[in-house]
């Protein structure tokens, strides 16, 4: 490596360490600026709307159909007695079909929230999650991890501490995700370093997938039909179709395809997007059992979007409500955390 | 197509529901302890010149290594921590020459822990008090932590030069730690006594005895550490700390870490004190002034799951390029000797021996997707006078089982951090078992 030419003193210094420091974040910069380090805001600026477009030509019949019947609420709430009563009284009469259709069924937001009920339990809880790697139908991989989740105060989402079980290399590891703030813990090295969310730790399983987490707070949904659709274990679902885009940067997945069985609001499949519609994850839900009051899903089966042949069974097991100090969420803590005793 | 359309494509294949065995898991004991026994056989070209020798030789040596770390829980509110490693090298052929922690043959025993952890005091604000010898370890930099204050001298036996591994790998300091977590944040207060006189550098380079616990390299002085952790914000975490040391001026130091976008994350380290600066061979030693140490890095992950790390390196009190050149056109044997002190002085104590450097890192976990690949690589450069130290790893494991390999290399002048090192080239290969 080149010398370069150092200041005569600690002043001097200090002042070229900063000057590199600058230049090597430019550097990176630009290089993110260039695509190499993409980032979602900019890939949003590149293709402005484009999947908005797509989307919008299969949903256009039904979003005019909402914001139609958003103007009768409007109108209804703000009072029928205006002058113009007689002409509203008119588009009311012809919009009555299909507010009668929008009134059977839930909100899009309401429908996540809903899913978001099947898929967690409220409050606290921990899982015991089993993470198997498929290629080319053989066995490959095999991890398991618990997953201790508690409510965030203020957010509405969770805050997750993630302890990995196995395989042995990883055992004791622990992951700690308290909204973007995500922190691995080794038990070898005694220290925290923090992770970005790009991080990979669990093969081809994003750590959002094994994460609690509210849709609800993350995404916005729009209802775009109805369909019937198989689940993991092949059994047909009238489903309600719900497209989901992310209202934060940070999440794992900017783009849903979302579908919910009409009855029970349970998620049956999802394709996990980009921000540009590309797929990532096709996701079916499947072994549906009854825990903590609600038929849940235990089993996640994660189809790669570019090879079929990689699949991640996600399978979740002893799902137990519990309360769990807040001080387990804290970074300072990670290195005092001993599971279940404490 | 609509998610209509696509719901009716034919559904792929799916595994049968809970088709996977379900291996043993592993219990708690288990994640509470590690033991690991270790067959290395290391090559190494010497520059027998830098050695004080003439022309060049190669050697091998074959190493046994047993690890273990354990965590006894005697009670809910009391535990034992107890990591040790024992080393026994032999040279099977070519030169012996001692050049620090990597070539010391015979057996080693490094006690690296072994401390009392309590909790006092539960609830939303626990406190922890631990008594013994810790491994009290701080910073965010990758290839140098200048607020690491217990890291000087720590460094007993080592088979890489990989310096996060340098991390773990060493004594830790005998002290009483007390620790609070609160909703706010947290503090820490290390307090270590003075229990033997300080390490020599003689001593440091003499053969330890097997059951050496080495009190002199880390409580020499008396010392004491205070860190403040308050919960800034989900984006950026700080760290805020003081270092007390017998006959030495207090340092203040800063760990500042940052979430910079969904898969960049950057990192400051700096410490600022009175610092004795290094000086050229022609100049009386410099007195101590306020000074500052620091290393600031960017890490960004791939979508691949590579881990790219880049980091910037300054020392206040090392030596400028000016200074570096003037130690390499030094050539009396006092002056050479004076530089090799040096560097050995600075080798030991972690600290790096010119003013700027570099660090890069790469590092590929579950690599090519294959699970248990973990491919990676540093370089470690100081650009004061154009040395550097780069070294490549691979290493495989295959449940309880691990085979891996290191390469390396000390590039430069005879005259420089780097290039002064007899050690030129060393390739090592190890299998490792852990139960």
């Amino acid at each position: 490596m080149r010398a370069l030419p150092v200041g005569r003193n600690a002043r001097a210094g200090v002042q070229r360490f900063f000057a590199l420091t600058a230049y090597r974040l430019g550097s990176a910069l630009h290089l993110w600026h260039a695509g190499f380090l993409q980032h979602p805001h900019q890939t949003q600026r590149r293709n402005p709307g484009k999947s908005a477009q797509s989307r919008q030509s299969a949903c256009a019949p039904f979003m005019s159909s909402c914001r139609r019947a958003v103007v009768v609420f409007s109108m209804l709430r703000k009072g029928v007695a205006s002058a113009g009563f007689a002409i509203r009284a008119k588009r009311i009469f012809l919009l009555v079909p299909v507010v009668a259709n929008i009134a059977a069924t839930p909100a899009p937001q309401a429908l996540l929230q809903l899913a978001d009920a099947v898929r967690n339990p409220q409050g606290s809880f921990s899982t015991d999650i089993t993470l198997s790697e498929y290629r080319e139908r053989r066995l490959v991989a095999t991890s398991s991890l618990v997953v201790y989740s508690q409510p965030a105060e203020n957010s509405g989402q969770y805050n997750n501490l993630i302890k990995f079980t196995r395989p042995v290399d990883d055992a004791g590891k622990l992951m700690l995700r308290n909204g973007i703030d995500l922190w691995l813990f080794d038990p070898v090295s005694s220290a925290s370093i923090r992770i970005s969310p790009q991080a990979r730790l669990l093969g081809q399983a994003s750590n959002g997938d094994v994460m609690s987490t509210v849709w609800a707070k993350d995404y916005a949904a729009t209802l775009t039909g109805a369909a019937t659709v198989a689940d993991g274990d092949g059994a047909a679902h009238r489903c309600s179709v719900l497209h989901l885009l992310a209202t934060r940067p940070d999440v794992t997945y900017q783009a849903i395809d979302l579908w919910l069985d009409q009855d029970s609001h349970a998620p049956v499949r999802a394709d996990y997007r980009t921000q540009e519609g590309r797929l990532l994850k096709t996701a079916y839900f499947r072994r549906f059992e009854n825990i903590l009051g609600v038929a849940r899903p235990t089993e996640t089966v994660i189809i790669d979007g570019l090879n079929p042949d990689w699949v991640t069974v996600m399978e979740s097991a002893h799902i137990t409500a519990r309360s769990m100090p807040a001080s387990w969420f804290q970074r300072s803590y990670l290195g005092r955390f001993a599971g279940d005793a404490g | 197509m609509s998610a209509t359309a696509r719901a009716q494509t034919p559904m792929p294949w799916l595994p049968p529901a809970s088709s996977a065995p379900d291996p043993a898991p592993v219990t708690s004991d288990q994640m509470l302890a590690g033991v690991s026994a270790e067959a290395w056989y290391e090559h190494f070209d010497v520059d027998l010149g830098r050695a004080g020798g003439k022309g060049s030789a190669g050697g091998d040596d074959a190493r046994l290594v047993i690890d273990y770390r354990r965590i006894f829980k005697l009670t809910p509110w009391l535990e034992l921590h107890l990591s040790d490693r024992f080393d026994e090298t032999e040279l099977i052929d070519g030169p012996s020459f001692s050049q620090g922690s990597f070539t010391a043959h015979g057996a080693v025993n490094s006690l690296r822990e072994a401390y009392l952890a309590v909790r006092l005091a539960d609830g939303a604000s626990p406190v922890f008090v631990d008594a013994g010898r810790i491994n009290v370890r701080e910073g965010v930099g990758s290839g140098y932590n200048p607020t690491d204050y217990f890291k000087t001298d720590a460094v007993l036996s080592a088979t890489t030069f990989d310096p996060g591994a340098l991390r773990e790998d060493r004594l830790g300091v005998v002290a009483v730690q007390a620790q609070q977590i609160a909703p706010w944040g947290a503090w820490s207060l290390t307090l270590a006594p003075r229990l033997a006189p300080p390490v020599s550098a003689v001593s440091l380079d003499a053969k330890a005895p097997p059951l050496y616990l080495g009190l002199d390299r880390t409580n020499g002085y008396a010392a004491a550490l205070a860190k403040l952790s308050p919960q800034i914000s989900q984006a950026v975490s700080a760290d805020f700390l003081a270092f007390a040391q017998q006959g030495h001026a207090m340092q203040l130091g800063l760990d500042l870490s940052a979430l910079l976008s969904n898969a960049l994350v950057g990192n400051v380290e700096i410490s600022a004190g009175r610092q004795a600066f290094l000086a050229g061979p022609d100049s009386a030693p410099q007195k101590t002034a306020w000074d500052a140490r620091a290393a600031a890095n960017i890490t960004w992950t791939t979508p691949q799951g590579i881990d790219v790390t880049i980091e910037n390196i300054f020392d206040g009190d090392g030596l400028t390029g000016g200074q570096a050149a003037a130690w390499s056109r030094a050539h009396t044997a006092a002056a050479r000797q004076h530089y090799a002190a040096l560097v050995e002085e600075r080798s030991a104590a972690q600290e790096p021996l010119g003013r700027v450097g570099a660090f890069a890192r790469l590092g590929w976990r579950d690599a090519f997707q294959h699970q248990g690949l973990s491919l990676s690589a540093f370089v470690l450069a100081d650009e004061s006078d154009g040395s550097l130290l780069w070294q490549a790893s691979a290493s495989q494991s295959f449940g309880h089982w691990t085979a891996g390999t290191n390469c390396g290399a000390f590039e430069g002048r005879r005259v420089s951090e780097f290039g002064s090192n007899p050690l030129r080239v060393y390739f090592t290969m190890h299998v490792a078992r852990s139960f």
